[in-house]
Parts: C-alpha cells; structure tokens; sequence
C-alpha cells in the first residue's frame, strides 16, 4: 500500500505541482513546437512518457551498481545519454519491423521516426534520471516520474494550445507582440500559476 | 550591404529564440546570471561548431535515423570535458548550474542546425551557420542573463547595482518567458526600422506558426520560415498534374432541362467537390477523377460552339463561391448528356458541329485560291480566260 501511495503521490507531484515544463523549463520548445499542431499532441506524448518511463527504470536499476552511484554527474551523465541512445535505437529497430508490415509508406515511416527522435532526445527524458537519482526515488517512484512526465507534458501541451488559440483571434494586442512574444507573455503566466502552487515567493 | 553587416543580420533574422522558438529551456531555466550565461554560451557555441563539423564530415553518410540517434552521443563528447573544466575552475558555477549543464547534451538547436545545414551544404558553409547560429543563441542568453540578474537579484556580475529590489519571480521560468518575450519585440520594432517587410514577414510567419498549418506555411512567400532558415523545405515531393484553366463563361445553346436536371455525380465526386480549391493533385487524385463518368468530349465542344440566337431562353446560372471557382472538379456540372433528351440533344449538335467542319476546308480552298488569284501577275491570257 506504501508502494502505491508513494507512486501516486510522485506522478501527482511531477504533473501538477511540480509540472516540470512550467516550474522546471524542461521541454520548452517541444511543448511550444508540438502546441501548434495539435493532431500530435498525443502521439508525441504518449512518445515522451514512454521514452521517459523506460529511460528512468533503466537509470533506476543502473544505479544500484555502487561505482555507479557514487560517481560524479559527469559520470551519470555519460551512463544516462548512453542507455537513453541504447533505448532509442531498440525501440526505433523494433518499430521499423513492426512498420515493415504495414501499409505505411516509406515517407510515413521517415516521418514517424523523426518524430519519435525529438521525443526522445529532450531535456524532460534526460532530466528525470538525474531528478530520480537526486531524490533518492526508488524502482516504483521512477517509473512514476517518468509517466508523470509525459502526463506534465500533456498538461503543458493542452493549455498552450488553448492559449494559441485565443492569442489568434486577439486583434488588440500591439503589433509587434502578435505571435511568439504574446506566446511567451501567455506561457510566463501559466508558469506563474503553477509556481504559485509550488509555494514559491515571487516578489522581494 | 557589406559581409560584416549581412553577419550581423544573419544572427539577428534567424535567431533561434527569439524566431526560432528553439533551445528555451537553458534560457529560461538556468540564465539566471550573467556568468551562468557566458558559460552556456561558450559549452553550446562549441557544441555547435563540433556537431556541425562532426555531421559534415562523417554523419551526413548515415541514414536519418542512426544519425538522429547520435547527436546526443556528438553532445556528450562536448558537454563531458566542458563540464570537467567548470568544475576545475569554479565548481559553484557547477552546483547552480545542477543537472541543467549535462543537458546541453540534448539540446534541439544542434540537431536542428545539423540536420538543415550539415546535410547539404558544403564544411565551410555549415561551419558558418552554427557560428552564426551560436552566436544569435548566445547574444541572446547573454542579454537574458544580464536582466534577470540585475532584476532578480539585484547584481551584475556579483557586483550590487544600486536602487534595484531584486524580484524572485525573475529568476523562475516565469522571468525568463517575459524576458524573451520583450526581446522578441525589440527585435521585431528594429527590423520594423530597417526592413518593415520583413518585419511584418516575421510576425506573419509566427502567427502561422501558431495557427500550425502546414498548408498556410508553405504558401507564405519565399523560403522563409517561422524559425527564420532558408532551407528548403524536405518535403515528399508531389507530382503536379496540371490543372485544366478556366474559360471565361460563356452563353450556352442548351434547353431549360439541361441545367434543371444537373447529372449525378458520384457521391465521392460531390464530397471532395465541398472541399476548398486545389491547385496540385496527387496521381491517385487524377485517377479518382478520370474513372468518374465524365462527360463526352463532343457534349462540351458543342456546347462552346453553338452560336446564341435571339430565340435561346436565358440561362442564370447560380453564382460560384470563389472558393469553387478553380475546383478541378468543376467540368462535371457541364455534363450534358445524363438523360436520353440530353443525349438526343447532343447528338444533333454533334451532326451540326460536323456539317460545319466539313463545310469549313471548302471555304477555306475557295479563299485561298481568291488570294492566290490576287498574287498572281496579270497577263493577257489569263485575264482573257477569267472573263471567260
């Protein structure tokens, strides 16, 4: 039952109170990028959290090697970026099997794949090893983590489409704000927000 | 405009934060201070110009997804001993810097840089656009970083700067989006003074960015994109089948009945028909098109060429939507010959549109011979004979 509670309260905790892409900054530009086409929204998430979820129990169970454990970041930073690539390219082989034998077009299947690299080769994947290892998570609490990023990311995704959306149709805004920098005002807002859940003081 | 000058531009017009919208998190993340800035600036710059070399030189040779796969390899191999020397010279850096720093290995600006310039273009060009590229990224970290230091914590450099209360909000993300967010602005009234099209390009093109439509994309002017490159677009090529013009309307010899009884149309036909103009169809679409029963080619001939007599009831068609106006389906409302009345109709058209061809090579030798007669020189006999 503690297993369970402690999963739960890590996804809640890295979905929502600690949204990573709005507290944290991590996957900025992909939430920016994949916010603007909103039929991937899902897709890429569903990518993230599962490249994030494989890569954090790999890490996880890497890291009950002790020479491993007590070494640097530099270190962990080798180990992490190598099983992240080794995870990639298994996933990437055994979906070009899989896609063999659909009717997919070669151009689909390129497409696909390019996609499934910028899901996996993002600064939330990388980043929730090196959370998991720094606070000391366990098995269940890294997979917890990793979901919790996919699901953060989809949070993060949802409400800056929304925000696009009606950033489109405001005509009043000055015309050099129109477009990214109006973004970015929007996206400074949202952040806003959820550090004010995370408690933290904003001002003097 | 002088290469120093086009550089200058270079950095400015394809920045990849403030157009490109790429590579956010080291900015609003860790640019906190002035020194955290130098110090990213330098790790992506070398990063960078490495990737770049590295591409050109050996990845470019590798499929699309092996070499996706090894840029974070090409990263680490920079981010590992810059990462060594931060720790050697100022390990506080290190520890504020916390897990942000081996994240640069994954950084989406090099596999973005490497994959439109190191693929294509030659060493010497690719190296030129990850500096300039890097150098765009960095001013921009640098100038993020000086803002919030001076308004989150009331430094520069570690030194205080006098009648400021630093305001925590500054050093979040939070900060960091409306710092970018300004400079992007600023940006935007610069190149309103020295190039006020393509400063208005820019902001149409990051609205297009946001409305996310490839199509409105591709058709904005010249090879300009939302993140401000030049390079072509690698897109599955379609092939063009060219689309028949339209003729200016004209009056139509044809009974009420033609136009009160339209020919059915394939349901498919008619779904595709409520969809916007096309200007390129693929070859699936052509042959979609061609296996719909079109009209005879006669029915339509003869339709343009009968002649309108006073006696003709007038036809009002109903006016086109300019959306349908170019439809590549639109010669199926010509279709004339659905019903047996059509097609009697159509036959004695087509009896009359040959009668008239073949009255046509006559008249045709009769004036030739008449301008033939005219040429000729005058002599007696000749003029003796025609009298006769």
């Amino acid at each position: 039952m503690k297993l369970v509670a402690a999963f739960f309260a890590a996804f809640v905790y890295v979905c929502f109170t600690q949204n990573l892409v709005l507290t944290g900054g991590y996957g900025a530009s992909e939430v920016i990028r994949s916010a603007a086409r909103p039929k991937q929204i899902i897709l890429f998430s569903i990518m993230i959290a599962y490249f994030s979820t494989v890569t954090s129990l790999i890490c996880r169970v890497v890291l009950f090697i002790p020479a491993i454990k007590n070494s640097s970041t530099i270190i962990s930073l080798a180990v992490y970026s190598g099983i992240l690539t080794a995870v990639y390219f298994v996933s990437v082989l055994i979906l070009k099997v899989l896609l063999g034998k659909s009717d997919w077009s070669d151009i689909e299947i390129e497409k696909f794949f390019r996609q499934t690299a910028v899901s996996a080769f993002n600064t939330i994947v990388l980043a929730i090893p090196f959370i998991t290892e720094r606070a000391t998570y366990g098995v269940h609490e890294a997979i917890a983590q990793g979901l919790g990023a996919g699901v953060a990311f989809l949070l993060a995704t949802a409400l800056v489409h929304l925000g696009m959306r009606k950033l489109e149709e405001n005509t009043e805004a000055p015309i050099n704000f129109r477009g990214t920098p109006a973004l970015f005002m929007y996206i400074a807002i949202l952040c806003l927000a959820f550090s004010g859940i995370m408690g933290k003081s904003l001002f003097f | 405009m002088n290469n120093k000058s086009y550089f200058f531009q270079e950095i400015l017009a394809k920045n990849p934060v403030l157009v490109g919208t790429i590579g956010l998190c080291p900015v609003v993340a860790i640019c906190t201070t002035l020194k955290a800035a130098v110090i990213m600036s330098a790790i992506t710059l070398v990063t960078l110009v490495v990737a770049q070399l590295i591409t050109s030189l050996l990845l470019r040779y590798l499929p699309q997804w092996v070499r996706l796969g090894l840029y974070t390899l090409v990263g680490m191999i920079v981010v590992v001993p810059a990462m060594l020397l931060v720790d050697r010279f100022s390990p506080e850096t290190m520890l504020a810097l916390g897990i942000y720093l081996p994240l640069l290995a994954v950084n989406p600006l090099v596999v973005r840089n490497c994959e439109r310039e190191a693929i294509d273009s030659t060493l010497g060009q690719s190296i030129f656009t990850s500096f300039s590229a890097g150098l765009g990224y960095s001013a921009v970290l640098i100038a993020v970083g000086i803002i919030r230091e001076i308004i989150g914590s009331g430094e520069i450099w570690g030194y205080k700067v006098p009648l400021v209360k630093p305001a925590e909000a500054f050093r979040m993300p939070m900060g960091g989006f409306i710092v970018i967010a300004f400079l992007a602005a600023a940006l935007r009234v610069y190149f309103r003074k020295i190039d006020p099209e393509f400063a208005d390009e820019l902001i149409e093109n990051s609205r297009t960015n946001i409305k996310g439509s490839n199509k409105a994309k591709l058709a904005l002017r010249g090879a300009k994109y939302a993140d401000g490159s030049s390079a072509a677009p690698k897109q599955p090529k379609q092939k063009k089948v060219k689309q028949k013009k339209q003729k200016p309307a004209k009056p139509q010899k044809a009974p009420a009945t033609r136009t009160a009884e339209p020919a059915p149309v394939p349901a498919s036909v008619t779904a595709q028909k409520e969809k916007p103009a096309f200007e390129v169809m693929t070859l699936e679409e052509a042959e979609e098109l061609r296996s719909a029963n079109l009209p005879p080619v006669e029915t339509t001939v003869q339709a343009e060429l009968a002649p309108p007599t006073a006696e003709d009831p007038i036809i009002v068609q109903p006016e086109v939507p300019a959306s349908q106006k170019t439809s590549r389906f639109e010669f199926v409302t010509l279709d004339l010959s659905s019903t047996a009345k059509d097609r009697e109709d159509a036959e004695r058209f087509a009896a009359a549109v040959a009668a008239t061809k073949e009255k046509q090579p006559q008249r045709q030798i009769r004036n030739k011979r008449g301008q033939e007669r005219q040429a000729r020189p005058v002599s007696k006999e000749t003029k003796e004979g025609d009298d006769v």
